[in-house]
């Protein structure tokens, strides 16, 4: 009962009804409420897709990858040869569900922190601003649910332009040079996705073509294809090369170093609820796209790169926060803290073993909840202070009780404090990199990479524990001593974000683990069945 | 049997029948020229007599597309007995040339409409102008029907040397005739160039026809001391004279201080038509050349026009892309824009590979680049003129706040922009897409080419940044509150059509723009079905080689 429905449209394409409808509206009241409206209702409706992951209809099945709900097929484009064939092809399975709740519910909340615009000082129509935000918001749900590749890379692009606005015409003194380079950042590793598009359309014979994302995961000829060391693209065995070209685009969102550099930048400038959406939705879009793209399709090439990959997450996690160590601006802390994080879904994926897979999935909605939840509540005290040293805070919790409690629990989700949502996500990704076979196989990196995160885990308490010390901790200080206490509406987007943390953190396998986890083994089920790339090259180094 | 002497240079009822869309630009062109001697001689009048006779010629050209055979057929063909061209037509009747023809008349239209809006109230001299713009269009469109190199260099120069003294018509403006100069002494120098390689080439092979040229290449191709670098020599030459036209780097150079100097409409129709009859020529050149089959041909003399447009393509958007980095006049940012898209279409050029349907790809992805490409420069042209005729400065700065100020101009503009970049959902982004996947699916046979689709992608995202800068300007930065354009009306509908065809490019009407484009290709000119009873010159192509030696 579940395969079928055209609910997803409707998930997807509501937002930019609602800014058609904004741009109809005249004073500030009506369109704060109808964005209100029109992102509480995808936010309901999304909700429903948790309908054949809590019956049994899933695990029932007990399928593997490809296994998809909600489906909507429809033909887009056909040119009159039919050899070009586009689909509107809409679904959601275990890997893609939780991404488009959590982007539903942070978009939601991101209006709800966007209710004091009038305190911007900024004098730029919030009209504007709320239908860009409700487009970004289809453009980020239609990424999670397209089936079609090129539909997928519509909706990539799609949301790229009104992050750009949000950004620049919105955003702090440096906010032009952000948006731009975000901007740049991003088109630049999504062109080199489109020659991957094409070569996978490409390289099968007349008859296999297609942009079914599915099916090129799940057909074997055309895996057999893909995989083979023998398929070669400008000299390069062809997994090998078009898996880099995907992970470029991705790991820029992620982003994954040396490619973080717009993060900082655009996480700064952004006005508070734009960096929530960013840290919340955006950067999981690169952790997704890699987990849809590169593992299923090209399981052959995850396996000769593992190493690689291991490295780049290890950096990620160290550097990061190091970086963040460093930072006296509040929210540059945070963001350097997102990078950090997202090594342990780069680690996490590198593993290829179930742990890795579903620590890189949980990680990346723990990582979802808790870092809009910090960036909102470094907004909180921005919009009283108006600063965002770390050094001249202190003594917040003493004249801010309820906002001083929320921030401890946002603040050690992040950390990775057990029965919050942070800890589960890093120890899976420690212990699947461990148990890792691939990069055991590849020369024993499982223990030096495991070894490497734990560290890291040292490093985030350190950084974390001691801005807490700053910020809350200590002696009252005269000059915040006034500043009210977080209100109604500071707590109402504070406390869902404060009780999925600890939901997660407390009932990992009831909130999410048993959702995705049928999907995730399910793209490790394709490995085996490979010749794998990683043996290919091997005999080709041998002989 | 001899025939009468009359046939031996009467075209026929047929042939005149097919080439009706110049004849009408001619009778206009006449018109022009005689009517302000009747009496009337205001802008207004000579300016209808363009639009009537653009109109006309249009409607011929859509009218002309029932009945053209698929492949096309040869027209005014030569048939003296002592001929040695005899049996080859001098111009080529194509569903291609037929398309081009109702885009140039649109896009002349539009432009005379822009003319009317800027220039037209000022103009001193509004015949004269007319009749050179008449006059270079006559040339653009016989430039892209021609299949005989000495017609092909006579239409690029009926296209050009209107187009220099256009340049040149403000005679107050310095800028104007400095312009006007560089582009006519770039202008000689590539024709000098073109003509010395269509000598070679007439020596080498013994013909003016382009289809014969590469028949008898590709049987010499084969015979030993094949002289490759004088081949190569002589295509170069010839690609040459093509790439000043397109303005392909390194012949651009004219291109960015043309467009500055020159008025507004003259920029935008330099812009877009010169550009686009100098791919179509291009693109047919290339099918030309892509027909035979021989292996040694294909082997030798292919890669040659393979690698080398190929290589121009990734140049000539590469620098362009970078030049425009540091352009703070919005006219010269549109000028680097037009070479890098030309760049873009070029890459088309490099599909070659003898099959069964030669380039029907790169000739659809062209056909649908041009459609779209129009629209956007026409859009981002207008919108220009528009804040010109405002601010009285083409710089970056008079956009300013023309987000808040006027909020739908702006936002057409940042459509037109966007799809310059090529970013979805916007025509400019499918009608890229198109080109990749052309190149994509070429790819198969030409690695290479998967470069070159890598070399225009990697260009769309070096691109982005100069093109948001305009976007920025109008939108991001601080600006000092001064009420909305005051700019004609008509001027701002035209953007707005624009835009909105932009969007609908991009989303609903993909596969119907597809469509027509693979039509198009499908039914273009190819020798191989029109000539296929002709003789092959392989005696005379002996001679040739022979005097190379």
């Amino acid at each position: 009962m579940w395969e079928h429905s055209s609910l997803l449209s409707w998930i997807v394409f509501l937002p930019v009804i609602g800014a058609v409808v904004l741009l109809f509206l005249g004073s500030a009241g009506q369109i704060k409420r109808a964005a209100l409206l029109f992102s509480a209702l995808p936010f309901g409706l999304s909700l429903l897709l948790l309908g054949p992951f809590l019956d049994g209809t899933v695990g029932a099945r007990g399928a593997g990858y490809g296994d998809v709900y909600f489906q909507q097929r429809l033909t887009w484009i056909e040119t009159s040869d039919r050899a070009f064939r586009v689909e509107y092809f809409l679904g959601v399975d275990g890997l893609s569900m939780p991404l488009v709740v959590l982007t539903t519910l942070i978009t939601l909340l991101a209006v709800g922190a966007s209710w004091n615009f009038e305190h911007w000082k900024t004098r730029r129509g919030l009209k504007g601003y709320m239908a860009l935000l409700l487009l970004l918001e289809t453009g980020m749900l239609g990424v999670f649910v397209a089936l079609d590749f090129f539909l997928f890379y519509i909706f990539w692009e799609v949301m790229l332009l009104p992050m750009y606005f949000l950004i620049g015409v919105w955003g702090g003194p440096r906010k032009e040079y952000a948006a731009i380079k975000f901007f740049i950042y991003t088109l630049a590793g999504s062109v080199l996705m489109l020659i991957a598009m094409l070569a996978f359309y490409f390289y099968p014979a007349a008859g296999d073509r297609t942009f079914d994302i599915l099916r090129l995961a799940t057909d074997p000829k055309l895996h057999a294809l893909f995989n083979d060391p023998a398929t070669r693209f400008l000299g390069y065995p062809f997994g090998v090369a078009m898996f880099v070209l995907l992970f470029i685009g991705f790991a820029i969102k992620v982003p994954v170093f040396p490619f973080h550099t717009w993060l900082p930048d655009a996480h700064v400038e952004a006005p508070t609820p734009i960096s929530m959406i960013l840290a919340g939705v955006l950067l999981k879009m690169g952790g997704y796209g890699m987990l849809r793209f590169c593992y299923p399709i090209l399981p052959g090439a995850g396996e000769y790169l593992c190493v690689f990959l291991g490295w780049l997450g290890v950096i990620n996690i160290l550097y990061g926060a190091l970086c963040a160590m460093a930072q006296d601006d509040f929210k540059k802390l945070v963001a350097y803290s997102s990078i950090s994080h997202m090594g342990y879904v780069l680690l996490g994926m590198a593993a290829m073993t179930q742990a890795g897979f579903q620590g890189a999935m949980f990680q990346m909605i723990a990582h979802g909840i808790s870092s809009p939840m910090c960036f909102f509540l470094v907004g909180v005290i921005y919009d009283r202070a108006h600063h965002r040293e770390i050094d001249r805070f202190g003594g917040l919790w003493l004249s801010m009780p309820r906002y001083g409690s929320m921030a401890t629990i946002g603040f050690f989700a992040s950390l990775g404090l057990p029965t919050l949502c942070g800890f589960i996500g890093e120890v899976y990704a420690v212990f699947g990199t461990f148990d890792s076979s691939v990069l055991s196989r590849a020369g024993g990196y499982n223990l030096l990479f495991g070894i490497l995160a734990a560290t890291g885990a040292i490093l985030t308490a350190a950084y974390i524990l001691w801005m807490v010390q700053r910020v809350y901790l200590g002696a009252e200080r005269p000059e915040y001593a006034g500043y009210p206490d977080a209100d109604r509406r500071e707590m109402a987007i504070l406390a869902p974000m404060a009780l999925l943390a600890v939901a997660l953190g407390v009932l990992p396998k009831q909130t999410l683990l048993d959702f995705v986890s049928n999907t995730l083994n399910g793209i490790l089920q394709i490995t085996p069945q490979m010749t794998t790339l990683a043996q290919g090259a091997a005999a080709g180094a041998g002989s | 049997m001899t025939p009468p002497l009359a046939s031996m240079w009467m075209p026929s009822g047929a042939d005149l029948r097919l080439a009706l869309p110049e004849l009408v630009l001619v009778g206009a062109l006449a018109a022009l020229l005689i009517v302000p001697l009747l009496g009337p001689r205001g802008a207004r009048s000579a300016g209808l007599i363009a639009l009537l006779g653009a109109l006309t010629a249009g409607v011929a050209a859509l009218l002309a597309f029932e009945g053209l055979p698929s492949g096309g057929l040869e027209i005014f063909r030569a048939s003296g007995p002592s001929d040695p061209a005899a049996g080859t037509g001098m111009l080529v009747a194509d569903s291609l040339g037929m398309f081009f023809r109702v885009l140039l008349m649109f896009f002349l239209m539009s432009v005379l409409i822009m003319w009317s809006l800027f220039d037209a109230p000022a103009e001193r001299h509004p015949t004269e102008f007319l009749v050179l713009l008449v006059a270079s269009a006559i040339g653009m469109a016989l430039m892209t029907t021609t299949v005989n190199l000495l017609l092909m260099i006579i239409a690029i120069e009926l296209a050009s040397l209107p187009s220099y003294a256009m340049s040149a018509f403000d005679r107050t403006r310095r800028a104007a005739a400095e312009a006007a100069l560089k582009y006519a002494i770039f202008g000689a120098a590539t024709t000098g160039f073109m003509i010395f390689g269509a000598s070679i080439l007439y020596g080498l092979t013994g013909t003016l026809h382009v289809p014969g040229i590469a028949r008898v290449l590709a049987g010499q191709a084969s015979v030993p001391g094949f002289a490759t670098t004088l081949t190569a020599l002589a295509l170069l030459a010839v690609f040459a004279g093509v790439g000043f036209k397109i303005s392909a780097v390194p012949f651009h150079f004219w291109c960015p201080d043309v467009f500055e100097g020159a008025s507004l409409p003259v920029a935008t129709w330099l812009s877009v038509a010169s550009k686009a009859a100098g791919v179509v020529l291009l693109v047919r050149l290339v099918s030309i050349f892509a027909e035979p089959a021989a292996a040694a041909y294909v082997a030798g003399v292919l890669p040659l026009i393979k690698y080398g447009v190929g290589a121009l393509a990734i140049l000539t958007c590469t620098v362009a892309n970078l030049a425009a980095y540091r352009q703070t006049s919005v006219r010269r940012l549109l000028a680097y824009s037009s070479i890098a898209h030309a760049g873009y279409m070029l890459a088309a050029g490099a599909i070659i590979f003898p099959s069964e349907q030669p380039s029907a790809g790169a000739i659809s992805a062209i056909v649908a680049y041009l459609v779209v490409y129009m629209f956007m420069n026409y859009g981002a042209f207008m919108a220009l003129g528009l804040v010109a005729a405002d601010r009285g400065s083409e710089d970056l700065d008079a956009f300013r706040g023309l987000g808040w100020r006027d909020a739908p101009t702006a936002a057409a503009l940042a459509v037109c922009l966007v799809s310059l970049v090529g970013l979805p959902p916007l025509g400019g982004f499918i009608v890229k897409w198109w080109l990749i996947y052309a190149l994509g699916a070429a790819a198969l046979h030409s690695p290479f080419l998967w470069v070159l689709a890598g070399a225009v992608v990697i260009n769309t995202a070096l691109s982005l940044f100069y093109y948001m800068r305009v976007v920025a300007a109008m939108y991001l930065g601080a600006y000092e509150e001064t009420g909305a354009l005051r700019a004609p009306l008509s001027g701002k509908v035209a953007l707005h059509l624009c835009a909105i065809i932009l969007l609908l490019t991009g989303t609903l009407w993909i596969a119907p723009l597809k469509r027509n484009a693979d039509g198009v290709a499908a039914a273009a000119y190819s020798p191989r079905s029109v000539n296929a009873g002709a003789p092959v010159e392989t005696s005379i192509s002996v001679a040739g080689s022979a005097n190379v030696r």
